[in-house]
């Protein structure tokens, strides 16, 4: 069920790292709204800034390198960007839950399962003792573990990626927050296994009403996951809009290029068409649309001014100096 | 492609022992990670390899290049069994098959040249002078679309598609009849993916080369194969031509493994059908079909006989002990 109601909205948000080769803005610009209920993607390729978008909406960038320059990250009329640590502190877990790519990275592997899903329940609810092992059965229950009764005293190791992804999900669950973040969630699993995530996602946004940011580089995951979606290069949104309109009705030659990459299902063409070219040097872009260099429809003008951001339809927004002939 | 035979896969076998059934025990803990798996490829033809990480796939691929010692079969190469080549034959084998990973980060030496690491291959086959290998390596350079003064530079400076061309240059150094691709694309970015795949079609028209495609992106695999092979815990469960397996999969385990691929179109958007839990220790699997646990066609013979793979149409091999049946009363 999607409402009107904002839960975030990101404002020109910029996230820039500063290193030794020079300023890296991983995120330049990026504005974006997210409301009760959706499901948003984000795609792109590596080095999009996707997931940095992801980690500023958290106050998560790497420090030192790392740093929120600009924009308002609005959490239900909050900025975000001026919480302290001890403040966002409150937030993270709470309001904002993220699911990373490898799992095994965000359990701690010297404690047990049950230990790190009750200390998230006891984030929500203090629950001692048997209760409280009650609710971590529960909660593994919830999210299809068998014989939960005795996996809550396993350790990470013991468990498969698969299974490993669903404890964070059912650390979720207890948490109930209100914006699921999913960095990659399904990346490093297998596709039937990414078919059961998936499902166990769609199930808690149904159950709970549930904002989820879902980032991926799999349109197909996108196609059926997402209401809405985000499409990043080099650190900038060229195109969002709804989920069809997206695969339908794109106007952005970068949309395009990645829908033509796909190998399609039924359709055996000799060649993918693909886009020319190579990924971005995020440290030496050039001075107009990043995508430039590799577009087939680019003009002199491309190459020294960003285009601005239009609205082509309803909640159809394109950065592209020449949408229109597309 | 004219039906010659190149690669002849009978019955491989690969077990690795990992530490010991019981502590103190002498039987060794074997995990059996190639469990009777026998193809042919044809000359030209791309041959694949799907399944889901653990089923195998990569060690067959590796055993066919002699990087693993095989436990049982025998794996014959223009029709003479691999293991019974002498040191020249062994030589020859390595140059006629090579392969391309699928970290193209890991398998650069970052501290080589990019041009002298094309030339390597050569330079250990003691093929030509040394002016002659400068001159291939620019040549290969310019078949794999990079530009021929790159080959002083260094693999940092290159992205990961670059390196992947990189990887295939080196490869096609000593005019390989038989590539092994072991997950080629799947590092890769979705447009540099498409680069590399066309440029995996272009070389295999040009030099008639041969492809093993291991890989767990069926999309892929569609696009790219002639003969599609599915595993599962070490066995073949279907093999058909590319056609057949993704327009009419017969087997329980192609299909769940086919509705799970995410269609890159909202309006196409279909309900996966979901497996019972993961692809499983096959320990308590010994007897029967490996697959019955998680199968959602599964019936108490199922677990009582073990499927071989059975004809059931022209060319379309099945390992299903109901598919079987149902051909038989149909």
């Amino acid at each position: 069920m999607i409402g009107n109601e904002k839960i975030l909205e990101v404002r020109d948000l910029k996230t820039y790292f500063f290193t030794n080769m020079g300023v890296v803005r991983a995120v330049d610009g990026a504005s974006f709204l997210l409301r009760k209920g959706q499901a948003l993607g984000i795609v792109g390729e590596s080095g999009s800034g996707k997931s940095v978008t992801s980690l500023s909406i958290l106050r998560l960038v790497p420090k030192p390198a790392g740093r929120i320059v600009g924009g308002e990250i609005l959490y239900r009329g909050e900025d975000l960007v001026k919480k302290s640590q001890k403040e966002m502190r409150e937030y993270r877990g709470k309001r904002l839950f993220m699911i990373s790519q490898d799992p095994m990275t965000s359990l701690n592997p010297v404690f047990t399962i049950g230990n790190q899903i009750g200390e998230a329940i006891r984030r929500r609810q203090k629950l001692r003792g048997n209760d409280l092992k009650k609710r971590i059965i529960k909660m593994l229950k919830l999210v299809h573990i068998r014989s939960s009764e005795s996996r809550i005293n396993a350790y990470p190791h013991q468990f498969s990626g698969g299974m490993k992804q669903r404890v964070m999900i059912s650390m979720a669950l207890a948490c109930q927050p209100e914006i699921l973040i999913a960095d990659e969630p399904t990346t490093a699993l297998d596709v039937t296994i990414q078919a059961q995530i998936l499902k166990l996602m769609k199930e808690i946004r149904e159950k709970y009403n549930t904002s989820i940011i879902l980032i991926t580089h799999d349109l197909g995951v996108v196609a059926g996951f997402c209401d809405y979606v985000l499409v990043m290069y080099a650190g900038k949104i060229v195109e969002q809009a709804d989920v069809k309109t997206l695969f339908h009705g794109n106007r952005h030659p970068y949309t395009r290029g990645l829908l033509n990459s796909l190998p399609c299902r039924g359709k055996k063409q000799r060649r993918l068409e693909g886009i020319k070219g190579q990924p971005p040097d995020l440290l030496n872009l050039p001075g107009g649309c990043p995508f430039e260099p590799r577009c087939e429809y680019s003009v002199h003008r491309c190459a020294y001014e960003y285009p601005p951001t239009e609205s082509v339809g309803k909640g159809h927004l394109i950065s592209c100096w020449r949408w229109r002939e597309i | 492609m004219n039906g010659e035979t190149i690669l002849q896969v009978n019955n491989l076998k690969k077990y690795f022992s990992v530490g010991k059934e019981r502590i103190f025990s002498r039987k060794a803990r074997l995990i059996k990670a190639v469990n009777g798996v026998s193809f042919s490829l044809f000359k030209g033809e791309t041959f694949g390899l799907v399944g889901e990480s653990g089923c195998g796939k990569s060690t067959t691929g590796r055993c066919i290049l002699r990087l693993y010692g095989i436990t049982e079969g025998e794996i014959l190469f223009y029709g003479k069994n691999i293991d019974t080549f002498n040191r020249n034959e062994k030589m020859q084998y390595c140059r006629d098959v090579q392969a391309v990973f699928q970290d193209p980060y890991g398998s650069l030496n970052p501290r080589m040249r990019i041009g002298e690491f094309i030339e390597e291959p050569m330079l250990v086959h003691g093929i030509s002078n040394s002016k002659k290998r400068k001159k291939r390596v620019k040549e290969l350079l310019g078949i794999v679309g990079l530009s021929a003064d790159q080959s002083a530079r260094f693999p940092h400076e290159f992205s990961g598609g670059q390196r992947q061309r990189i990887c295939i240059a080196r490869a096609l150094s000593l005019n390989p009849k038989l590539m092994i691709l072991d997950e080629p694309v799947s590092a890769l970015d979705v447009s540099i993916r498409a680069q590399i795949l066309n440029l995996l079609m272009d070389l295999q028209e040009e030099f008639g080369l041969s492809y093993l495609f291991i890989s767990h992106d069926l999309s892929v695999v569609e696009h790219i194969c002639d003969t599609v092979a599915v595993m599962y815990l070490g066995k073949i469960l279907e093999v058909a031509p590319c056609e057949m397996i993704f327009e009419n999969p017969l087997h329980p385990y192609t299909n769940a493994l086919l509705s799970a691929i995410p269609v890159p179109d909202p309006g196409l958007a279909r309900e996966p059908i979901i497996l019972k839990g993961d692809i499983s220790d096959p320990r308590g699997l010994e007897k029967g079909c490996l697959f019955r646990n998680r199968c959602f066609n599964a019936i108490d013979e199922c677990s009582e006989y073990e499927p071989r793979l059975n004809e059931i149409e022209p060319n379309h091999h099945v390992a299903c002990l109901r598919i079987t049946q149902d051909r038989k009363t149909a």
